[in-house]
């Protein structure tokens, strides 16, 4: 019961040993939020080779696996702390980082700040080369020039009772949302099951998206134990 | 789990950014060298006039000439630094969050250096005023505090965008206590360059103190550049090997070498010869001034992004 009175503190918890780097959360990402050209607030980073999905290594031992990359949602967020203008804030309700479009000045020490590169500014006029018509939900801003953008969990669809956009549309499963200060949540579970590990733990930015790391995996449960 | 090197691109394509690679920051490039060094040159000028009791260099519409080029060095680094805003019209909210923000700090302190700056050297231009525009020694009360407040200004300029950088944490090579200390050595010896020249093109005499101080600043900046490279390789992060890479043999190296060549080490030998101390005081002015721009410009190019997962 204790847990409920808790505010909440939305994360992730994405699941190397499933992720096959489809991209497909990466695509969902930028129609749903009507990116432009050149802008992916969510990545799917390729392991090991030195261009997307080729493997790497030597011969006998090649590697390659896939690292889905968005806003961690830090505890600590440098981002917000170099933003003179707080249009980087912290919502009080969740801690989730968000990016208030209206204060944004475009000054990029925010992108220069987050070390995990996952802000990026949208200097020019959006544009979009392969299709003339709006895409994404009606809920989102529309983007805009002079100002930095990044994933926001997505929010609109977390206000309403739902998963961020790139959780439901993973065909592997690789993906859970949830809240971590519910220890019946999905990813307290996979948290506490499986030796997971955030970003770049050294900065102290308390990253709210944890990582099973390939082959570690220790749970035997599958990806269809957590649908509900 | 992350034990892979990331491989280093020197130019990214959009579609690098799904692959593991050490790549240069581009969003903070020549115009942001400009800011620093117009900045850090106009604040240091205004200072070191006052630490040295310097009342030469000129007069412009009964001012004096040197803290107008001051003022004027630090609103065109306000200037670029507004256009190089994605929403420049939004400039004043960058003053809302001096608690946390280095940029905010410093864009208050820009305004409020110009503000002051501007009130004490108005006595020039309207003598009627009840304050002087003189050197603090021989000011009064009122400005005198005009002066210290203004000092106390500048110095911020002089070091916030250090701290701008220290604070970049997606750039490892900036995160050193050293990077603000440069920064401060830099605003210096170009100072101590332009108030030289603009001495030695109004004929003016500069006291020995003047000369000692520039020479020991090159050399203490000299050192502190050094110090700063073996620092930051101490560190064994790859990526900051590889902006290291950059600054001494790569894209940034000829910007580098040529900050420390004719920014440091000419100045040097320059102002210890002392043969004709016009052209001494000329080229040495030129050499720090253009030195001061080339190690910030050098600076931002060995930027490299550190690698999410390393």
């Amino acid at each position: 019961m204790a847990n409920k009175n808790k505010k909440k503190h939305w994360g992730m918890v994405i699941d190397l040993t499933r992720c096959v780097g489809c991209q497909t959360c990466a695509v969902a990402c930028k129609i749903k939020n009507n990116l432009a050209d050149g802008l992916w607030w969510n990545r799917v980073i390729t392991v090991g080779g030195n261009h997307i999905d080729t493997a790497g290594g030597t011969y006998t031992h090649p590697m390659r696996y896939s690292i889905p990359l968005n806003c961690q949602n830090c505890e600590n967020p440098i981002c917000v702390d170099v933003c003179p203008t707080g249009a980087s804030y912290q919502r009080e309700e969740d801690n989730l980082v968000l990016i208030d479009y209206d204060k944004c000045i475009g000054c990029r020490a925010c992108v220069e700040a987050c070390p995990y590169g996952v802000r990026l500014p949208n200097l020019k006029e959006p544009q979009y080369e392969h299709y003339d018509v709006q895409l994404g939900s009606d809920e989102v801003t529309p983007r805009y020039q002079g100002v930095v953008e990044k994933c926001t969990f997505c929010v609109e669809r977390i206000d309403q009772g739902l998963n961020p956009f790139c959780i439901d549309v993973c065909p592997e499963r690789a993906r859970y949302f949830g809240d971590l200060n519910d220890e019946d949540s999905d990813v307290s579970k996979l948290i506490r099951e499986n030796p997971v590990e955030t970003l770049h733990p050294e900065l102290g930015t308390k990253p709210s998206v944890y990582f099973i790391p390939p082959n570690k995996k220790k749970t035997t449960r599958t990806g269809l134990d957590y649908i509900k | 789990m992350w034990t892979i090197t990331p491989s280093i691109i020197e130019n990214e394509r959009p579609v690098d950014r799904f692959a593991l690679h050490y790549v240069p920051q581009t969003h903070w490039r020549i115009w942001h060298a400009i800011w620093f060094w117009a900045m850090g040159i106009g604040s240091g000028v205004f200072c070191l006039r006052q630490f040295l009791g310097f009342s030469g260099g000129g007069l412009f519409l009964g001012m004096n000439a040197i803290d107008i080029v001051g003022l004027v060095l630090v609103g065109i680094g306000g200037i670029i630094l507004i256009l190089d805003l994605g929403k420049p019209f939004r400039f004043l909210n960058s003053l809302l969050k001096p608690k946390n923000a280095w940029i905010s700090r410093g864009a208050i302190s820009d305004f409020v250096f110009l503000g002051i700056g501007v009130l004490y050297v108005l006595p020039g231009l309207i003598p009627s005023l009840p304050w002087s525009d003189a050197v603090f020694s021989e000011a009064d009360a009122f400005s005198r505090i005009l002066i210290v407040l203004a000092i106390f200004f500048a110095f911020i300029i002089m070091i916030y965008p250090g701290f701008v950088l220290y604070y970049s944490k997606n750039i490892p090579f900036w995160n050193s206590i050293l990077t603000p200390v440069l920064f401060f050595e830099l605003a210096l010896t170009s100072s101590f360059g332009l108030l030289g020249l603009m001495g030695a093109l109004n004929g003016d005499y500069l006291p020995e103190i003047f000369y000692i101080s520039f020479i020991t600043t090159l050399v203490v900046t000299l050192a502190t550049t050094v110090l700063y490279i073996f620092e930051r390789k101490s560190v064994g992060n790859p990526c900051i090997e590889e902006s290291i890479r950059c600054l001494l043999k790569g894209k940034a190296a000829g910007w580098f070498w040529l900050s420390q060549i004719i920014g440091i080490v000419v100045p040097i030998l320059l102002l210890a010869t002392r043969s004709d101390e016009f052209t001494v005081l000329l080229w040495s002015g030129i050499c720090t001034i253009l030195g001061s721009f080339m190690f910030r410009y050098s600076q931002l190019i060995a930027g490299y992004r550190v690698s999410p997962l390393i």
